[in-house]
């Protein structure tokens, strides 16, 4: 697509909030209160939201905006000041290799991927709190990739329909 | 548009960025973990992200206030009636119990001995919130520096204690309850006099009562206090029953599990301890 210049600047404009507001969406519900057994296999919300704009907007590479969102999940979570900032980094530049890939490939593969990346997510985090996490809880934590599996088709179709509608490019 | 391949690669302007972000992240890491730098800093983060917050709790609220319509008036006041019968009781103890704390200073003041009794100041809160990350027992409550809380304020419920405040946003502040792995309290076995560290399992909402040799006296449904040692906690706060005492062959302390009188999971209203005396801070006014 070919923009003029006022035109382009609008859009450009425009891209932002768009972004910055699903991410918000995202902290929101990442921060409800899940009834307690099934808290834990609730995958967080924000990377993956990062992760579609990642694969989307290929012209940004998003490292800042990783930090600003680990800090923001640091204060909501209690947990030390930098340390998500620190695994958002590390999940984000593995995929600013792959991310033109990833967006070609098909719903299913993307999802596989979305599941493995989960995991990494999890065993980071996991790592990063010296494995604190009550085993009643353990089972459901790791179950937290899968549920991301299969909510990535849903999440995905969403934020592609919302960036279409909203022209965000 | 752009071509393709000129996306294709991490530029390196991207590679600089990331190891710049990595780094600054790290320092902010280390940081918050070696000093007490950052607590200024937290303080600000937490007060700017309280609506965020607040929106999330949003649903639970419309349904708890759901059912608060439904609940009706017959209900209600069966409930005023139950309540005060209560107060009336409760009113009755009160007294007897004003005329045991005069007694209890009498005697200490014969024998010669410091009162042990906090009259703090107490403040009713409520428990807005349960943090979401399973790795911290955190609860949020609806009193913040703006009432005057602080980090490290005891905070307890009608049957014991709860755990402490670890810091404090403009309206809401935090408080880590006793079972959380990083809770440690020193406290004392209400019978005996004997004294212990008492930790929190993380895993479930039942306490380990460390370093008790097994030389000492202690049996199920012994009461544990605060002791007051390390002048973090005042003493004489109720903190936990003990559910079961073990003794390995050789060891050296006892293992005993014990379990929290206060109502962790259930209690909405809690009582958080202002200016409550604190021993360790006595000697140093005498030199």
């Amino acid at each position: 697509m070919i923009f003029s210049g006022g035109e382009g600047a609008q859009i450009h404009h425009q891209r932002h909030w768009v972004i910055w507001l699903t991410l918000l969406l995202g902290i929101i519900i990442d921060s409800f209160n899940w009834p307690a057994p099934w808290s834990a296999a609730i995958p967080d919300l924000t990377p993956l939201v990062l992760l579609y704009w990642v694969m989307a907007i290929a012209q940004r590479n998003f490292i800042i905006t990783a930090v600003i969102l680990g800090i923001a999940h640091d204060v909501l979570y209690h947990s030390s000041l930098g340390s998500h900032a620190l695994i958002y980094l590390a999940l984000l530049y593995p995929m600013l290799f792959i991310r033109l890939q990833l967006r070609n490939g098909t719903l299913f593969q993307m999802s596989l991927i979305v599941g493995l990346w989960m995991l990494a997510h999890q065993a980071l985090s996991w790592l990063l709190h010296l494995g604190r996490i009550g085993s009643e809880q353990l089972l459901s934590f790791w179950l937290a990739s899968l549920v991301a599996m299969l909510l990535w088709p849903l999440l995905f179709i969403s934020l592609r329909s919302l960036r279409r509608h909203m022209r965000v490019r | 548009m752009m071509s393709v391949s000129a996306l294709k690669n991490v530029s390196a302007r991207d590679q600089w960025q990331f190891l710049i972000a990595c780094a600054l992240s790290l320092t902010l890491l280390i940081i918050d973990e070696q000093t007490q730098l950052m607590t200024q800093v937290r303080m600000v983060l937490s007060t700017l992200m309280q609506p965020i917050e607040q929106l999330a709790r949003l649903p639970e609220n419309w349904a708890s206030q759901g059912n608060q319509v439904i609940t009706d008036q017959a209900s209600l006041r069966n409930e005023v009636e139950r309540l005060r019968n209560q107060l009336l009781l409760l009113n009755y103890e009160k007294q007897q119990a004003a005329q045991i704390v005069k007694e209890n200073e009498r005697l200490r003041m014969l024998l010669g001995v410091s009162s042990r009794i906090n009259q703090g100041k107490l403040m009713i809160s409520s428990i807005v919130d349960h943090n979401p990350s399973p790795y911290k027992r955190l609860v949020k409550l609806n009193k913040g520096m703006a009432d005057g809380v602080k980090a490290g304020l005891p905070v307890m419920d009608a049957h014991g204690m709860m755990g402490q405040i670890i810091s404090a946003a403009y309206q809401e502040s935090d408080l880590l309850l006793i079972t959380d792995v990083d809770t440690q309290i020193p406290v004392m076995v209400q019978r005996t006099g004997a004294r212990g560290i008492l930790q929190g399992k993380g895993d479930s909402d039942e306490l380990t009562l460390k370093f008790l040799p097994t030389t000492a006296n202690i049996r199920e449904g012994d009461l544990l206090e605060t002791s007051g040692i390390d002048g973090r906690y005042p003493s004489g706060l109720p903190v936990a029953e003990v559910v079961d005492v073990e003794s390995q062959a050789g060891a050296i302390f006892w293992k005993i599990t014990a379990q929290p009188l206060a109502k962790l999971n259930s209690s909405r209203e809690v009582l958080i301890v202002f200016d409550a005396k604190k021993p360790t801070e006595n000697p140093k006014e005498q030199p």
